[in-house]
């Protein structure tokens, strides 16, 4: 006679229990600046990418420096934490995804990384390889980047929600080349699904992805 | 006497089903049907979050009534939104009131303590291990995962308890109805009686307040990161104390949120009691006493699940884990 309650009770465990408690919303920002290189073949070659972080975050940062005992200048400490920066978000793949014609594209190596202080906030650059120079034919090439626990969100330079004209730009480009920045449109349904895998980690987590912009660099032949 | 039993399932069978009915509702709006409002929520506490960060900094610019004003109301939305998404606290609390009974006061007494302790956490932590201790703000929001955990631990050994005291009520049941006290339903549990109208939901009274307080302190004890990171920053802007009133603000935004769940939590648990109460106390009593295991045994299975979560992985994806590996947020901070 019992056995309804032990009926209601699982149930919400079922519901209840995978709920995303993590990090649902960001807390933190990254404000994104993209300039796509080509070689003198008409082939794109690397993402130079600039992170221009939260006040926040950068003054946390700027804690860290400045605790930091050594006899170092602040311009050796903060090409310490660059080379920091660039080792952890490595295994991370530098939060960057490169899609060709419906295929990932393969990134090499992380050159030219450097942090400098602008106004109250600190920017990391780095000079993105792809593995192999790329020749845009016909597709156009997509780029997101993204921290996939969506704790720190990532979005290219905007002014009132609208994109700047410098947030993504292209260098040594052929005729016919321009790059736009399409606005994310998350799926509610994956958001939800994505947002109970947190907790757990199983499947493949990312809330992050379904919030991010997408870059497209288009070549008209 | 045949004939009540024989009644009885059908009637646990329908009150139980419509509480279910009721639990998939309000869990479909919440997670399901109404994804496009959870879309929402995250969107809005994205803005409010970045509307905090710069309140703040403009705030340690130029203070003014205008500044202060902007930042205790941001305060409070973000507050009553960050508890509008789901979230072990809320999760653990109304368990707690569904299947363990409690008045609308305790209701609301518990998620205010619970989300002002909270508040108090978050305030406690920066003010010992950043200005006690020289900590760097980055490492006391590292100390988030270890507190975290001790609230999971706690949670889990919560459920166990209520587990143990739905027993200790059931074998009470059962020696009652050995006792042979069939021919007087009514005052089965006369140590019970007397507290009014409210003496069916056969409350333990006193080992009560202690799983309450067990309750608010496992839910309360784990501070939010961000909370950190705000009184971290607000103290390298040497705004500490404006820190300090923005994560209170945000705690009462908090209660606001959270105590409305409470109440839903309370409202369908009376509604359930009231259907159940018009049969003998001998075949409520056990019922409520398994009703209590069950939450318990919820409650369990949801800090092993936040502690086996939590444990694997760090709160997201260290931009700097290398310099410590107690790092709580993907930039290390």
């Amino acid at each position: 006679m019992n056995r309804p309650f032990l009926f209601v009770l699982p149930l919400m465990a079922l519901l209840l229990g995978p709920v995303a408690d993590a990090h649902a919303h960001p807390h933190g920002w990254v404000d994104l600046g993209v300039t796509v290189q080509f070689d003198d073949q008409s082939r794109v070659v690397a993402l130079e990418q600039r992170w221009r972080m939260d006040p926040f975050y950068s003054l946390v940062l700027m804690e860290e420096l400045a605790a930091v005992e050594t006899e170092k200048s602040m311009e050796e400490r903060l090409d310490q934490l660059g080379l920091e920066i660039r080792n952890n978000l490595a295994s991370q793949h530098y939060f960057t995804e490169l899609s060709y014609d419906g295929h990932s594209v393969p990134l090499g190596e992380v050159h030219d990384y450097s942090i400098r202080r602008q106004g109250g906030r600190l920017v990391f650059s780095f000079l993105l390889l792809l593995d192999e120079p790329l020749k845009l034919a016909g597709a156009p090439l997509r780029y997101r980047v993204f921290d996939p626990s969506y704790y720190i969100e990532v979005l290219h330079e905007a002014k009132d929600e609208t994109p700047r004209a410098d947030a993504l730009t292209l260098r040594g480009a052929p005729e016919g080349c321009s790059g736009h920045i399409l606005p994310a449109d998350p799926d509610p349904a994956k958001v939800a699904m994505a947002a109970q895998l947190d907790v757990d980690e199983t499947g493949e987590p990312g809330l992050g992805r379904f919030f991010a912009e997408t870059g497209e660099i288009a070549c008209e032949h | 006497m045949r004939a009540l039993i024989g009644r009885r399932p059908a009637r646990w069978f329908a009150v139980a089903s419509a509480l279910a009915l009721l639990v998939a509702v309000v869990l479909w709006c919440w997670q399901g049907g109404m994804q496009n409002l959870m879309l929402d929520i995250v969107a809005w506490q994205r803005d409010l979050h970045r509307q905090l960060t710069l309140a703040i900094t403009a705030l340690s610019g130029a203070p003014s009534p205008a500044t202060w004003a902007a930042l205790l109301s941001i305060s409070f939305g973000y507050g009553v939104f960050h508890a509008a998404g789901p979230g072990h606290g809320k999760a653990v609390l109304s368990t707690y009131l569904l299947s363990q009974g409690g008045a609308w006061k305790r209701a609301l007494a518990l998620s205010a303590a619970a989300s002002l302790l909270q508040g108090l956490v978050a305030i406690v932590l920066v003010a010992v291990l950043v200005h006690g201790l020289g900590w760097l703000t980055r490492q006391a929001m590292g100390s988030v995962a270890w507190v975290e955990q001790l609230s999971f631990l706690m949670v889990t050994g919560l459920g166990i308890w209520l587990c143990l005291n739905g027993l200790r009520r059931l074998r009470q049941a059962r020696a009652g109805q050995e006792r042979g006290d069939h021919s007087t339903d009514h005052h089965v549990h006369d140590d019970a009686c007397g507290c009014g109208h409210e003496h069916h939901l056969a409350p333990d009274r006193v080992g009560d307040w202690r799983t309450a307080l067990g309750t608010v302190v496992a839910i309360g004890i784990r501070p939010c990161s961000g909370g950190v990171l705000l009184l971290g920053a607000a103290s390298l802007l040497g705004q500490f104390w404006v820190g300090v009133a923005a994560v209170m603000v945000m705690a009462v935004g908090t209660a606001l949120t959270v105590s409305s769940l409470a109440l839903i939590s309370v409202v369908a648990r009376g509604w359930a009691e009231r259907r159940l109460s018009a049969q003998s106390r001998d075949s409520l009593t056990p019922g409520l006493a398994w009703a209590a295991i069950a939450g318990g045994l919820v409650i369990v299975a949801l800090g092993a699940l936040l502690m086996a979560g939590g444990g694997t992985t760090p709160n997201g994806a260290p931009l700097l884990e290398g310099t410590s590996a107690k790092t709580a947020s993907p930039f290390g901070g």
